[in-house]
């Protein structure tokens, strides 16, 4: 009877073992297994309009292995071809290289400003994002210069690695609140939904900018790098830049605004945390240092006709001043007066984005909450109601370390 | 008689059923109109759980009134010819039930995982582990679904605040979509995604320790899952509108794409993925052992592990008609009618049998000793 049992309990064991051992291999990835250096990892996807296909695509790789690519380029690859969409462009460039397109590391969209303007980034993105295996959370940018060149200049100074600058992207918007960051997810949510309008960063392209003052060019340039850089407007950095917003309407691009004006943007639109705005009271020019502090939007209805009461509350720091009056007549004249330029400001602003027809400010997200049922929402015009939209703007302002202000320390 | 049922306490069936709930309701595949009148799912999920759970204390009341044991006592008993359809009849719907958590869970394998591996060959590997873990019994996954509880509800919480920057609130308007009405018909229409962990319960009865144990584990789960599930269908809606949610696929799994800035705690999607879906195979398992143990008392059976091996198989097949070339179109209709009427299917037969269990005299005994 013992003898019995164990037999079949080696049974089992034998039966059981090989399934295991299939279900292990299977989890340990040993049936198929894929090298890192058998992948061509895609960070940025460029999209112009093309010449004899519908779009110009760029894919800017950077590549694992210490191969041909990293000696050249600092471990970045530009791959480019003319293709209707990025699956003919993949099966094009496929087959001249030696490993295989991966998109799992797509951190950035990179859009020429024509194809913007002609609204046509939600077709190119008309592709399945779980198929590429491409994350919703990668940004965009409108490019002011062709993409190539974009890109290009993206590699200009050995940077490969594009997950950095989507790092610095990000800190931008939150340390200067100059550009505005969106990802694919927030512009479908834009496009389909209507409530607000996407706002895109800007990219521009400078060939003049001596990206690396070492690996400088002697033998062409000359041996002082610095010196010959003279006419250049800068040293170092990559050539490729981000500065001011793109402004949406739907899908289409429909105007710009500085980097000046998309700080304004961003305190209404609830994306400035903080940064150096550039002032005036009373004549005076100014610099403070702006930290978001508190913002309500209150939206009245009056039929047809919406408005919105906002009211943003900044601490400001003094940066310079060369009156240095700000500080010292801060509480008696002065406050008010920025008050009242910062209003005024942020009107400007409103006024410049309703005239474009882009919600850059997002009050349609706020009008949607007065809605009762779907019905109605998806029966409104928000469009529409935005021509006729006002926004009545009030700003308080409380001074942060006001003795910097007074003795201009 | 191996039935492999074992004994446990109380932590262990709550960390089970609560599992189970929790995975119906946030990692089951939605019907098609589920946010076809706005997002209120952080209502009709709680809502729905609390009519499950009405149903079940009407199934325990009957079940005890009648001095049986189990589910499976009160349905041999009362149904006498029938029972044998009945049990086959509960045995299938608790197979649906392992399918459904195990559905989406296999699509997210196939569609964001794993480049260029068929849905079918990744359903043939969970369902063989799920298998295994309905072989080692319920007492075992009772114990593994209480070392994966915290873990599963940690994940969940982690996934969701990693999100909180995005969170916004009028992604959730218009509010409560479709008023009171639409609400209570889209709970009602949602029993399915619980009451099999409910009536799981009442077909182990006699395996966490009697009825009035199983009613005090089926109130403590209804309330933290029902409690998980708010917050984590707050999380969706307050990242997702509804016009959205509508599209996506497994909005849980998705719920930091938003963020615009990456951190390391946004790439855990896939291991916060695995951690659910190990959630999602005990619940499978629960199902598959019950639907076994059913069958298994009903038909006298002595040894419940063939019932097992039928039930993982009758899972699998399932999971492969959902995509397979001839099938994928038949399975759809069955599909919708469960998602529109599934809920008349699991709980008017045991209403019908607690309704003639009550009808009788009390405390008249008419099973065992």
């Amino acid at each position: 009877m013992e003898n019995r049992q164990k037999t079949v309990r080696i049974i089992r064991i034998v039966l059981l073992a090989p399934v295991l051992l299939g279900m292990l291999t299977v989890a340990a990835a040993c049936l198929n297994p894929v090298s890192v250096d058998n992948c061509g990892y895609v960070v940025a996807i460029g999209a112009d309009l093309g010449k004899s296909k519908a779009y110009d695509i760029t894919l800017e790789l950077q590549r694992e292995s210490a191969g041909e690519a990293t000696e050249n380029s600092g471990g970045a690859l530009i791959l480019s071809v003319e293709a209707d969409d990025i699956f003919s462009a993949i099966d094009t460039l496929s087959s001249g290289i030696a490993y295989k397109l991966n998109f799992t590391r797509t951190h950035i969209f990179i859009f020429g400003e024509e194809l913007a303007k002609k609204g046509r980034i939600p077709d190119f993105l008309e592709i399945s994002f779980d198929v590429l295996r491409i994350r919703k959370s990668a940004l965009m940018i409108v490019s002011k210069a062709p993409v190539r060149d974009y890109i290009g200049g993206l590699v200009s100074n050995n940077n490969a690695n594009i997950a950095k600058m989507q790092d610095a992207l990000i800190s931008n918007v939150e340390r200067t609140g100059e550009i505005s960051a969106v990802n694919i997810s927030l512009f479908y949510e834009a496009v389909d939904e209507g409530r607000f309008d996407a706002v895109m960063p800007i990219g521009r392209y400078d060939s003049e900018i001596i990206t690396d003052t070492k690996q400088y060019d002697a033998t062409k340039k000359g041996e002082n790098p610095i010196k010959d850089a003279k006419n250049a407007s800068r040293i170092g950095g990559m050539q490729s830049l981000t500065e001011g917003s793109a402004l949406f309407s739907g899908a289409a691009m429909v105007g710009t605004l500085s980097g000046y004006e998309t700080q304004f943007m961003n305190i209404v639109r609830g994306d400035f945390k903080e940064g150096s705005i550039f002032v005036e009271y009373d004549g005076k020019h100014a610099s403070v240092f702006a930290i978001k502090n508190k913002r309500s939007i209150k939206i009245v209805a009056d039929g047809d006709n919406y408005a919105a009461k906002v009211i943003i509350k900044l601490n400001i720091t003094v940066e310079r001043d060369l009156e240095a009056q700000l500080g010292k007549r801060f509480y008696t004249g002065a406050g008010s007066a920025l008050e009242r330029f910062f209003e005024r400001e942020l009107k400007s602003v409103f006024i410049k984005c309703r005239d474009l027809g882009s919600d850059a400010m997002g009050f349609g997200r706020y009008v949607s909450m007065l809605f009762k049922s779907t019905e109605a929402l998806e029966a409104f015009d928000w469009k529409e109601a935005y021509k006729t939209f006002d926004a009545d703007f009030t700003v308080e302002l409380t001074l942060d370390d006001g003795y910097l202000a007074d003795d201009g320390q | 008689m191996n039935e492999r049922l074992g004994r446990i306490g109380a932590q262990e069936s709550t960390a089970l059923i609560t599992t189970a709930l929790t995975v119906g309701g946030a990692f089951s595949k939605k019907s098609a109109d589920a946010y076809s009148m706005g997002n209120a799912e952080y209502i009709v999920m709680p809502l729905s759980i609390l009519l499950s759970l009405a149903v079940y204390f009407i199934l325990a009341g009957a079940i005890k009134r009648c001095g049986a044991k189990n589910f499976c006592e009160l349905v041999s008993g009362i149904f006498m010819p029938l029972g044998c359809l009945a049990a086959i009849g509960v045995m299938l719907l608790m197979i649906y039930a392992a399918f459904n958590s195990l559905s989406s869970f296999t699509a997210a394998l196939h569609s964001l995982f794993f480049e260029g591996v068929g849905y079918d060959r990744i359903a043939l590997f969970i369902v063989p582990t799920v298998f295994l873990i309905a072989m080692l019994g319920f007492e075992t996954m009772s114990r593994t679904a209480k070392l994966y509880a915290i873990p599963m509800v940690l994940m969940l919480l982690v996934s969701i605040a990693g999100s909180a920057s995005e969170f916004r609130v009028y992604r959730l308007y218009p509010l409560f979509g479709g008023g009171a009405g639409g609400i209570i018909i889209k709970a009602v229409e949602r029993i399915p995604l619980f009451f099999p962990a409910f009536m799981s319960l009442l077909i182990v009865a006699d395996g966490v320790n009697g009825i009035d144990h199983a009613n005090r584990t089926a109130a403590i789960s209804a309330v933290l899952a029902a409690g998980i599930l708010i917050i984590a269908h707050l999380a969706i809606g307050l990242v997702y509108t509804y016009k959205e949610l509508d599209r996506l696929f497994m909005p849980l799994f998705r719920i930091n794409y938003l963020s615009k800035f990456e951190a390391h705690l946004m790439r855990m999607d896939k291991f916060a993925h695995l951690i659910w879906m190990n959630g999602g195979m005990i619940s499978a398992a629960l199902y598959i052992y019950c639907a076994s143990r059913i069958f298994i008392r009903e038909y006298a059976l002595l040894d419940i592990r063939p019932a097992i091996a039928v039930s993982s198989l009758l899972t699998l097949i399932l999971l492969l008609a959902e995509t397979g070339d001839g099938t994928q179109s038949a399975f759809k209709i069955c599909s919708a009618f469960m998602n529109k009427w599934g809920f008349s299917l699991y709980i008017l037969p045991p209403i019908l049998v607690s309704i003639f269990a009550l009808a009788r005299p009390k405390r008249r005994k008419i099973y065992g000793k």
